[in-house]
């Protein structure tokens, strides 16, 4: 992570001076007998930001939102919410509210119940707990719901009403795991930008796990990417996708292709975080990673699909390749080519050409390719 | 879409009606015929009754000796059911919960009282009791039967249990529930109706339990099937045909109910 400030500007709306801090995980740690879950996390959430783990599965992120629950205990390090340390507190008094994929509501209560239980253990009223139930589930857009029972509710129903009951008694913390992994990809869009919209009204820290990018890309102010139960880099949406700081973070976050360099050329003269590589059977000068050192003799490139373009067939500026396959995608076309390298090892890249009323190019078809430095990043290979 | 019958299919069919007739023949039909013989006027057994009323339903409301094994089959069933119901259910919770190493085992040690054979099982018990002089105690008894009753308890309070998400559990204390809470309030409240099936069935095997009751009862502890075992020993009486439908009356009832609220409960969770 670079500390820029003219490069990496922190999107944090609710931000307010001074900082208040919202989660810490200090070396936290997980260890299942032999197996290392959770490989020591640090990690600083400002209070009101929506926080979104990705990674794939294994990578010990629900471990982690789990020991954040106080549903498993630390093996090692500490966890503070707000300015206390919950290491050792149990999940009913570290004022977080949960949201599970499978909604996990309460079968035999109704919603009413179902939202109002988190206030009647805290001992509320019931006259007082069944307005505020109310107002949360008008809220959530299910006014009018009280009596139903969670069996009679479609599956986006019965999501709202698991959210409402874990915004109900204003916990500091909002932690989601894979909240929208069980619903249909239209309900998902849209419920994701009920959740951001939400946010925007509730004065909470929300942790948000999932392995799905197009979701952390919606919702996030920041985004910690997991892998192999360590964070291997978090920032702004747009700085892990714009300027990727592994080839990992490149491919499972951005969707970029990864390509060797054929040599490093170390870096360009007059500019700093800048590196002359050769690849693609071109020269070219590109941004090089904090984690790349400057006098690396070897590196990798993360390369949008839409940094590569088809050069003059005949010519020879670019690497010749042959056509794989092209898939038509309305606004775009994703062209997979087989790329000729030195050493013959395969190498193929994804390249998106604009779509519209373009026709994509047939399968065999010898083609150069030419990258667009600009928005390329060299990274570690 | 319709789908052709085959042949064989008509042969499984077929095969499908000779069970079900067999069945009835072999398993419905002695217990109709118990039925139709205890509505005989008779004071021995005939088939077919040539006389019919309520005399054997008359004689055996007079009878000290069966009242009191009646009342003695509930007084030993009812504590069972409630103790193995008391045991079992917290061990089920923690065999399906918990992530103990050994958890198989344990539970197959369990649900053991009824896979063994029951006189092998009876005779051991037999020696075990004759050893500490508990033979014919009332207690004794009860011990004894709660170990068949607890498989049941395992069983069915297992499959309800497996169908109740564990995250409900997770959900509660984090909303603010203490553990204790969030089991008794959740998991154990969506249990009740499994718990009650469980209870009746531990009931109804035990009220008609008899070899331990021959083994370890020591002839002091005569609950109704062993005084319908003891009863033929000295000849049969007609008497036992009201008794038997009177059971099979109750427990018939006992089991609809029973699995009436699992099939509630299957269809909530």
């Amino acid at each position: 992570m670079t500390d820029d400030p003219e490069t990496s500007q922190p999107l944090q709306p609710h931000a307010q001076t001074p900082r208040k801090l919202g989660l810490k995980l200090d070396r936290v740690c997980k260890r299942f007998g032999e197996v290392v879950a959770v490989n020591g996390i640090s990690l600083d959430i400002d209070h009101g930001s929506f926080v979104t783990i990705l990674g794939p599965s294994g990578s010990g992120k629900t471990t982690l939102l789990r020991m954040v629950a106080g549903f498993m205990g630390v093996s090692d390090g500490s966890i503070w919410i707000g300015d206390r340390d919950v290491s050792a507190v149990p999940p009913g008094k570290r004022d977080i509210g949960m949201v599970f994929q499978n909604y996990a509501l309460f079968p035999h209560m109704s919603v009413i119940d179902n939202v109002g239980y988190g206030l009647k253990v805290r001992k509320w009223p019931a006259a007082e707990r069944v307005k505020r139930a109310r107002e949360v589930l008008a809220l959530v857009g299910l006014a009018g719901f009280d009596d139903r029972l969670p069996r009679q509710l479609s599956g986006g129903q019965q999501q709202r009403v698991a959210l409402a009951r874990a915004i109900a008694f204003e916990p500091k913390m909002l932690l989601m795991d894979e909240p929208l992994g069980a619903l249909d990809r239209e309900l998902r869009v849209r419920m994701a930008g009920e959740l951001r919209r939400l946010h925007e009204e509730l004065d909470n820290t929300v942790l948000y796990v999932t392995h799905d990018r197009e979701e952390a890309l919606t919702l996030s102010d920041r985004i910690a990417i997991m892998r192999d139960g360590k964070v291997e880099s978090i920032g702004a949406p747009q700085d892990l996708y714009a300027r990727p700081d592994t080839a990992f973070v490149a491919s499972f976050f951005g969707g970029h292709n990864c390509a060797p360099c054929e040599a490093v050329l170390g870096p360009a003269p007059g500019t700093a975080g800048t590196v002359r590589v050769v690849a693609l059977g071109q020269t070219i000068e590109v941004a090089r990673s904090a984690r790349l050192s400057a006098d690396a003799k070897q590196a990798g490139l993360a390369i949008p699909g839409d940094a590569l373009e088809f050069a003059d067939a005949a010519g020879n500026t670019g690497a010749p390749a042959i056509v794989h396959s092209a898939v038509y995608m309305g606004n775009q076309i994703q062209v997979f080519c087989d790329v000729e390298t030195k050493d013959g090892a395969p190498m193929q890249l994804r390249i998106d050409l604009p779509g519209g009323r373009a026709v994509p190019p047939s399968p065999g078809t010898r083609v150069r390719v030419v990258v667009r430095p600009q928005l390329v990043t060299a990274v570690p290979a | 879409m319709r789908i052709r019958q085959t042949s064989s299919d008509a042969a499984m069919t077929g095969l499908g009606w000779l069970v079900l007739g067999l069945a009835a023949v072999f398993m419905i039909a002695p217990a109709i015929l118990v039925v139709v013989l205890s509505f005989s006027a008779h004071d021995k057994l005939v088939f077919p009754p040539q006389h019919w009323g309520l005399r054997q339903y008359d004689t055996l409301a007079g009878s000290q000796y069966w009242l009191q094994s009646i009342v003695m089959s509930f007084k030993v069933a009812i504590p069972t059911a409630v103790l193995a119901t008391l045991i079992g259910v917290p061990a089920t919770i923690a065999l399906e919960r918990s992530r103990m190493k050994g958890k198989a085992v344990l539970r197959m040690l369990g649900i053991a009282p009824i896979i063994l054979p029951g006189a092998a099982y009876a005779v051991a018990l037999y020696l075990f009791y004759a050893q500490f002089h508990i033979l014919g105690s009332f207690w004794g008894v009860v011990a004894a039967e709660v170990t068949i009753a607890v498989p049941f308890v395992i069983l069915i309070v297992g499959a309800g249990l497996r169908r109740i998400s564990a995250d409900l559990e997770l959900v509660a204390m984090s909303l603010g529930a203490s553990r204790l809470r969030a089991t008794l309030g959740i998991t154990v409240r969506l249990l009740v109706p499994s718990i009650a099936a469980s209870l009746v069935l531990a009931f109804v095997t035990v009220f008609d339990e008899l070899v331990l009751i021959n083994f370890v009862g020591g002839g002091q502890i005569i609950t109704l099937p062993k005084a319908i075992y003891d009863s033929f020993r000295t000849g049969t009486e007609p008497l036992i045909t009201a008794i038997a439908t009177l059971s099979m009356v109750v427990t018939g009832m006992l089991m609809l109910i029973s699995t009436h609220w699992r099939k509630a409960s299957a269809d909530r969770t």
